[in-house]
């Protein structure tokens, strides 16, 4: 009897022993990353920032969305084009003003950005500047988070404003900050940038791809202009000319091409590559974050079928047909004796056939132009180790030029009435195309700065925020309506997921 | 009232009674003595009388009974409800210490397997289903879950496939997940997710725990109901037996294809293009479905052996089991199992007693590989194949085939084991959809073959009288390996592959538990019985392996099919997850003068799979009332015995929760500047949770004409919450969605069962049926939330949906309104904006039927029997998705001509109700004939050879191969994408015990 209740009393011990062991569920996950055990070493703070950086090359992740395709349509710069009105629908109703809230490409600029923002906020919530390496990784997410609620703030307004990713389920639901508290928080976040990041003459080569003292410097000369603070705008322009690091390239046609990509003005570029031969039936459809070359370069290129080959005189092949040229950008390089940039931006139609290649006489939305700038050009692609030449465009986006930043210190200094300074810019810009000093003053300034842009400037996805800003958009954009289409509509799926979102005007 | 009286006077009863005897009696002496059940309780009110008068009494609380009897009275007759009566002979003796009346009916006598436990059949208060477990032996399939199909109410088994390696999707009482829904098996107190290691001769009992409150002891994973099984330990019965079967298999099917002359006839109606037609050679027709299903074996022996005395038993036995698959023969799929079981129970002494059970399994199995897919299965092939090719080509090559082979490029036409190519479609069909022999070539190897150790081993100690202490530890040891090699080939372009591949992997699954728990039994107080529980439990389960592929193999041969380095390229990928339990449970059962019954339990459980509040509490509580008990109750009615009992209770499933999820991890898949980058997958959810279902349960048994006739009527309402499902966060929270416990699915319906048995002179009869309803419905999901399954159809139509309001993946499309008089089909056009597009899919079909049902009648004259088993579902619907929406010459079920042609050109047909059938069938699956020889022979207790017919009779309107329809896919449910059939069977065996 006694041993028997020894036996159990040592069951019983047991027995308490295993269910009171707290670390008993402690089991590791293996081979799963997880937050919590990164972001520790200079090299992961990295691969976290890249992150935030590799959603500016995401144009497949929403179907196809590019930020600059989509803030392009809308404008007189082009038309949408394709094989008919369906193909791409939604970047054809942005072109036509009919879209709605349910426009992919509308909730995919959205969602772009924020997935940016995102990634950009774990770097601020995980990575802690505690090293030299580190502590620019945190500068170089403030920049993009202010580069990311830029783009958004510019064409939807006032917006959910979130500078964490440490939120609970219950937090999903937020209701959109003002316009003015995203631009305090844009001018906050670049302010701490400019402050943390290195010049660019301080990068190597490897590294120019990241953002820089001045990069951040141009981003806030157009949040002070966007907001009418023309003379502070003025004054930071003044100090990225007087920095030195930058200098417009001297020969235009160069900046968009391979050997272009980080030149001497060249502020912040998305970077795309061909990581691996990309051909037909290896491409990543599946898993569109694996995308690394440019595709929208190649749907931008003149209709297959319709233009036939290649024009190898223009340097362009045929592609999937989006973007023509409109014939007003082509008349405005006329009028302004603007041949440099002209044949780098846009080109006849018989340009085209000059240069060896063929039109059938027929394309969806063609007007008789076609594109230079962002073109498929014949030298920008790669046959490479059985890579196809429509899958391999490797073309940068040029996200921050220095050109762009001199005449955004241009227009803040003729707003501000310094005409001086604001010509100093404008003649900058214009002395690098070839062209004249200009000595224009009041009224007449202001619309020789907007032309600028119109020229240096097109295809780069900025006319759009730009006419609206000048109240210029209803006149010269077919279809705008005043009082709507200043704002593109919150996406209607958001709308239903966050109860305490409100819709635009308008819409 | 009448109740309320009774309970509390019986003792007033009893006296007054006496009372009354005592003066009007003269001339009478006193007999007294105790009345108890088989295990020594006592039995209460029980009526004691001298015969022909109207002298008598009732037992107290205690069973003892006093009374004054007239000298001359020799006997006294003892009577209660549910026991055999009997006569107390009172001429010599008037004291019984202890009389034990007998209980009248198997059906009270029977011992019910619980959670922990057993429990008399009779005080049973949750919903609990048994299988006659002597049947397992003679039927054709090998797996367990097959034999209990149709036999218990309430559940719904169905095989993934007619493979004989296919496993099952059992749903006990509905669909109660967007995710996995299979119960928890428990094996002599060991649990495990996979039974196909047991042989059906070894098992001693099976029940399934239906409802919430007998379910939740299990807690965590009790969720879609627990099946526990017994193996045998031996028992005092000695004796050896063998049972045997051999069975042939074959396609019981009548799917009609159409001919080569009704193809063209088709497709000129149907508008196809005339060089379409022209290809087609309609002299030559061969029928795919005649060539590709074979007559295939089936094979069994069983061989055990069972000593034992009141001390000890022990039971070994063996078994073998073979099933060729029909689809091919035993080459390309089969299942084979040699497994070896030991059990052994003894009291080692008074208070300690051990018991153990280990079975051994080496299992093998093939499958058919491209099987349930949604584009290119075998078996979708054999029904869309052009019917105008040869299997072979003998002799010359016809000029379509010869340019195939110039456009292989130097890779081998697929070609048979005599070299002869097989034939290929003149562009008729295309791209996936081949002759199915070039499928079955890709398949070579030894498929998965598995070594598998379950067992558990306890050991009880007697403390007091009436508490117990086990400690039992258990382990499942599954270690196995799966090859399969393909050689290089070429039938076209879609169809190829320029190098032999191989894929070998490995595969070490490792469970392990212990268990302790106390036991408290005991008649306190007079009338007050206890059962209690209170134990704790940990389990572990670890899944690692590797996976290897490689391609170029060194020589097309299965010697170099291995990886061993010969390959000219190869890829490995490991893992290793383990996962843990941990919990405590107790459980009372109070039984009040056995009539009134209440069970209270607790489950706290804590999983390493959930990331934050790991612990959960889940509670049962039921009650039974035995009403036939009650004085009240008149005795010798039509209605003998009456039971009402009701349940509720919780519990949980992890099945739904992967690895490590909730938790915010990274991806290291995409490159920046060729840099790899740290991306986070998604939002976190580290609130992430298991699943709990929660469930009431109302029944009744019924017993009539002293158990003849058998009765029990469930209404069960089970409702299933925080179901897994995509979050909803707007995009500004800037990543994908995590999964979210968001969503509630109800299952709710009746649950018969129908006993009968009886006999008349030598024939003894019984008959036992069951039928269930059930309704499933999504009650709670978010808003406008459309959850698409993994039921794909053709290359792009996902068929079933999972939204608020319908049936858990139920079949979305379009909407038809009849022809047109050309024969082409005509749409609704749901949201009225004027076109038929994608936007218009609707409801067009439930894949859950609303009634099941199964029946069986069983005859005995003399040394014959006879068993007749069918059973069936109806109101569910079939999705036929084998044909090629996109491929207008993929087409040649014969219905398509029968009954519209239009839609050859309409690829919108395929993705409408055109496609769903009525998948109500009624099957017979064993009608069975047997003879016992054993009066005959000597030497033999039993020796009986029988004969059946299983899944051989088939009752359906679909015109598909089989209306018994099986995915391994949970949302892909009731969609037949080219579902290998559920062969018939040809059986005969012996059975015999010396």
């Amino acid at each position: 009897m006694k041993n028997l209740f020894k036996i159990f009393t040592v069951v019983i011990i047991l027995v308490i022993s295993v269910v009171s062991c707290q670390d008993y569920l402690d089991v590791p996950v293996n081979g799963q990353i997880v937050q919590d055990n990164f972001y520790n070493t200079d090299e992961e703070a990295n691969a976290a920032i890249l992150t935030a950086y590799d959603v500016l090359t995401w144009n497949m992740v929403w179907d196809w969305v590019a930020p600059v395709l989509v803030k392009t349509l809308p404008t007189d710069e082009s038309t949408a084009g394709g094989a008919n009105f369906e193909d791409q629908l939604d970047y054809n109703t942005l072109d036509d003003y009919v879209y709605d809230e349910a426009n992919a490409k509308v909730g995919g600029f959205w969602a772009l950005n924020y997935f940016g923002i995102y990634r950009a906020n774990t770097v601020l919530d995980f990575v802690e500047g505690d090293s030299d390496t580190k502590a620019r990784i945190r500068g170089e997410a403030l920049g993009l988070r202010a580069y990311y609620y830029m783009e958004l703030v510019s064409m939807y307004g006032d917006l959910p404003l979130l500078t964490t990713t440490l939120i609970t389920p219950e937090e999903y639901d937020r209701p959109r900050s003002s316009t003015s508290d995203v631009y305090a928080q844009i001018e906050s976040d670049l302010t701490a940038a400019i402050a943390a990041l290195p010049n660019r003459s301080e990068y190597g080569a490897s590294d120019l791809f990241r953002l820089t003292k001045g990069a951040a410097m141009g981003l806030l000369a157009k949040a002070q202009v966007f907001q009418g603070k023309n003379s502070e705008a003025a004054a930071t322009v003044q100090s990225i000319v007087d920095s030195g690091e930058y200098a417009l390239e001297e020969d235009f046609a160069s900046i968009f091409g391979l050997d272009g990509e980080f030149g001497s003005g060249s502020m912040l570029e998305a970077v795309f590559f061909n990581a691996e031969s990309v051909a037909w039936g290896t491409e990543p459809w599946g898993a569109p974050k694996e995308w690394e070359t440019n595709m929208h370069i190649q749907l931008m290129g003149p209709r297959e079928g319709a233009f036939g080959g290649e024009s190898a005189g223009n340097n362009l092949r045929e592609g999937w047909g989006f973007n023509y040229p409109s014939p007003k950008l082509y008349d405005a390089y006329i009028a302004a004796g603007d041949e440099e940039r002209r044949l780098a931006t846009v080109i006849s139609e018989q340009e085209w056939i000059d240069g060896g290649g063929d039109f059938s006489g027929d394309a969806h939305d063609y007007n008789g132009f076609l594109r230079v700038k962002y073109g498929s050009k014949l030298t920008e692609n790669s046959t490479e180790e059985g890579s196809s030449p429509q899958l391999s465009y490797t073309t940068n986006w040029r996200l921050l030029r220095y050109a762009d930043v001199l005449l955004i210190g241009a227009e803040g200094a003729a707003n501000a009435g310094n005409e001086t300074q604001a010509r100093e810019f404008l003649n900058m810009v214009r002395n690098r195309a070839g062209l004249d000093d200009s000595t224009a003053s009041g009224g007449d300034l202001i619309d020789a700065i907007i032309n600028e842009r119109f020229l240096e400037l097109a295809f780069e996805g900025f006319r759009f925020h730009d006419m609206v800003r000048w109240g210029r958009a209803a006149d010269n954009f077919d279809g705008f309506q005043t009082g709507k289409h200043e704002l593109f509509p919150i996406p209607v799926q958001e709308l239903l997921k966050a109860e305490s979102l409100t819709q635009n005007p308008g819409w | 009232m009448k109740k309320h009286w009774n309970i509390l006077s019986n003792k007033w009863m009893m006296s007054l009674i006496v009372c009354l005897i005592a003066t009007i009696g003269y001339g009478q002496r006193e007999v007294s003595g105790v009345l108890t059940d088989n295990s020594g309780s006592p039995l209460i009110g029980a009526t004691i009388m001298v015969p022909g008068t109207a002298t008598g009494t009732i037992t107290d609380v205690d069973g003892s009974f006093s009374l004054d009897v007239p000298q001359d009275a020799t006997e006294l007759q003892v009577s209660y409800t549910g026991y055999e009566s009997m006569m107390l002979d009172i001429t010599n003796q008037s004291r019984f210490e202890s009389v034990a009346l007998a209980d009248a009916t198997e059906l009270l006598d029977e011992v019910v397997v619980i959670g922990y436990g057993r429990q008399k059949k009779s005080v049973v208060t949750g919903a609990i289903g048994s299988v006659e477990v002597e049947e397992l032996a003679t039927r054709g399939p090998g797996q367990i879950q097959s034999n209990i199909q149709g036999k218990v109410a309430g559940i719904a088994i169905t095989p993934t496939s007619g493979a004989p390696d296919a496993g099952f999707k059992v749903k006990i009482r509905g669909t109660g997940s967007n995710g996995p829904t299979e119960p928890l098996y428990i094996v002599d107190g060991m649990r495990t997710s996979d039974i196909r290691f047991l042989e059906g001769t070894s098992i001693e009992n099976l029940e399934v725990l239906k409802d919430a409150a007998s379910a939740s002891i299990y807690g965590a994973e009790g969720a879609n109901g627990v099946i526990l099984i017994t193996t045998k330990n031996g028992s005092n019965n000695d004796g050896i037996s063998y049972n045997a079967n051999y069975g042939v298999q074959q396609y019981r099917g009548d799917m009609e294809l159409m001919s080569s002359s009704q193809l063209a006839d088709y497709f000129t109606r149907a508008g196809v293009a005339d060089s379409l037609v022209s290809n087609i050679d309609q002299n030559t027709n061969t029928d795919w479905i005649d060539e590709l299903f074979v007559n295939a074996p089936t094979t069994r022996h069983n061989l055990s052996f069972s000593k034992g005395n009141d001390k000890t038993s022990i039971f070994l036995g063996a078994g073998y089991f073979n099933q060729d698959g029909i689809l091919g023969g035993g080459d390309i799929s089969n299942f084979r199992r040699l497994s070896a079981n030991f059990g052994l129970n003894s009291q080692v002494s008074d208070r300690v007693s051990i018991s153990a059970n280990f079975t051994y399994a080496n299992e093998q199995s093939r499958g058919t590989g491209f099987g349930d897919v949604n584009i290119g299965g075998t078996i979708a092939s054999a029904i869309l194949m052009d019917p105008s090719v040869p299997v072979t080509y003998e002799g010359a090559l016809p000029d379509h085939v010869i340019a195939v082979q110039n456009a292989a490029n130097g890779t081998q036409l697929a070609r048979d084991d005599n070299g002869n190519i097989y034939g290929l479609s003149n562009d008729v069909t295309t791209g996936e959809i081949l002759n199915p022999n070039i499928y079955l070539n890709l398949i070579n190897g030894d498929g998965t073959k598995s070594n598998r150790m379950f067992g558990s081993v306890s050991g009880t100690l007697n403390l007091i009288e009436g508490l117990d202490v086990t400690t039992r530890v258990g382990s499942d040891l599954t270690f196995g390996t799966f090859h399969n090699w393909s050689p290089s080939y070429y039938a076209n372009p879609t169809r190829q592959a320029t190098a032999a591949s191989s894929i070998f992997n490995t595969f070490n699954n490792v469970g392990v538990q212990w268990e302790n728990f106390l036991t408290y039994n005991k008649r306190v107080s007079g009338a007050v019985d206890l059962d209690l529980l209170a134990g704790t439990s940990i389990y572990q389960f670890t899944a690692s392996g590797l996976n290897a592929n490689a391609s170029g193999l060194f020589s097309e041969l299965q010697e170099f099919s291995y990886i061993d380095g010969s390959e000219a390229s190869t890829e490995v990928i490991g893992f290793n997850n383990r996962s843990r339990l941990q919990s405590i449970f107790g459980r009372a059962v109070v039984t009040i003068s056995d009539r009134y019954i209440l069970m209270g339990s607790l489950r706290r459980d804590g999983t390493s799979l959930i990331t934050n509040d790991r612990y959960r509490v889940y509670p049962g509580l039921s009650a039974g009332w035995i009403v036939s008990r009650e004085g009240f109750f008149g005795q010798g009615g039509v209605l003998n015995f009456m039971k009402v009992r009701a349940s509720w209770g919780q519990a949980g499933s992890l099945s739904s929760i992967g690895q490590g999820a909730g938790l915010a991890s990274l991806g290291f898949s995409g490159l920046y500047n060729g840099v790899a980058t740290a991306d986070p997958n998604s939002l976190p959810n580290p609130a992430l949770t298991w699943e709990t279902s929660e469930q009431t349960d109302i029944g009744v048994d019924l017993g009539f004409f002293n158990d003849k006739v058998t009765l029990s009527v469930d209404w069960f309402n089970k409702l299933t919450r925080d179901l897994l499902t995509p979050g909803a966060a707007a995009d500004f929270n800037g990543n994908s969605n995590p999964l979210v416990n968001a969503g509630t699915i109800r299952n709710r319906g009746l649950e018969f069962e129908l006993g009968y048995r009886n006999s008349v002179n030598n024939l003894k009869y019984q008959v036992y049926a069951n039928l269930t309803t059930l309704d499933n419905e999504v009650t709670e999901l978010a808003n406008g939330s459309i959850l698409q399954g993994s039921g794909t159809v053709g290359t792009n139509w996902n068929a079933t949906a999972f939204q608020l309001g319908q049936p858990a993946w139920y079949y979305r499309g379009l909407q038809s309104d009849g022809l047109n008089e050309d024969g082409t089909p005509i749409f609704v056009d749901v949201n009225e904006d004027g076109e038929i597009t994608t936007d218009d899919y609707t409801y067009i079909g439930d894949p859950h039927p609303g009634v099941l049902y199964g029946a069986t009648i069983r005859l005995e004259y003399n040394a014959f029997d006879f068993t007749l088993f069918g059973q069936g579902v109806h109101g569910n619907e079939i999705l036929m998705g084998v044909n090629r929406i996109d491929r207008p010459g993929n087409r040649s079920t014969v219905f398509l001509e029968d009954d519209f042609f239009a839609p050859a050109t309409s690829g919108d047909a395929y993705f409408s109700d055109f496609m769903v059938f009525d998948g109500s069938f009624f099957r017979i699956k064993q009608i069975q004939l047997g003879y016992d020889l054993g009066s005959v022979i000597p030497g033999f207790n039993n020796l009986r050879i029988y004969g059946s017919l299983e899944d051989y009779f088939t009752f359906s309107s679909y015109p598909g191969l089989d209306p018994e329809i099986g995915s391994s896919f949970d949302s892909a449910q009731g969609i037949d994408r080219g579902t290998y059939p559920i062969p018939g069977r040809i059986m005969a065996g012996v059975s015999m015990n010396f």
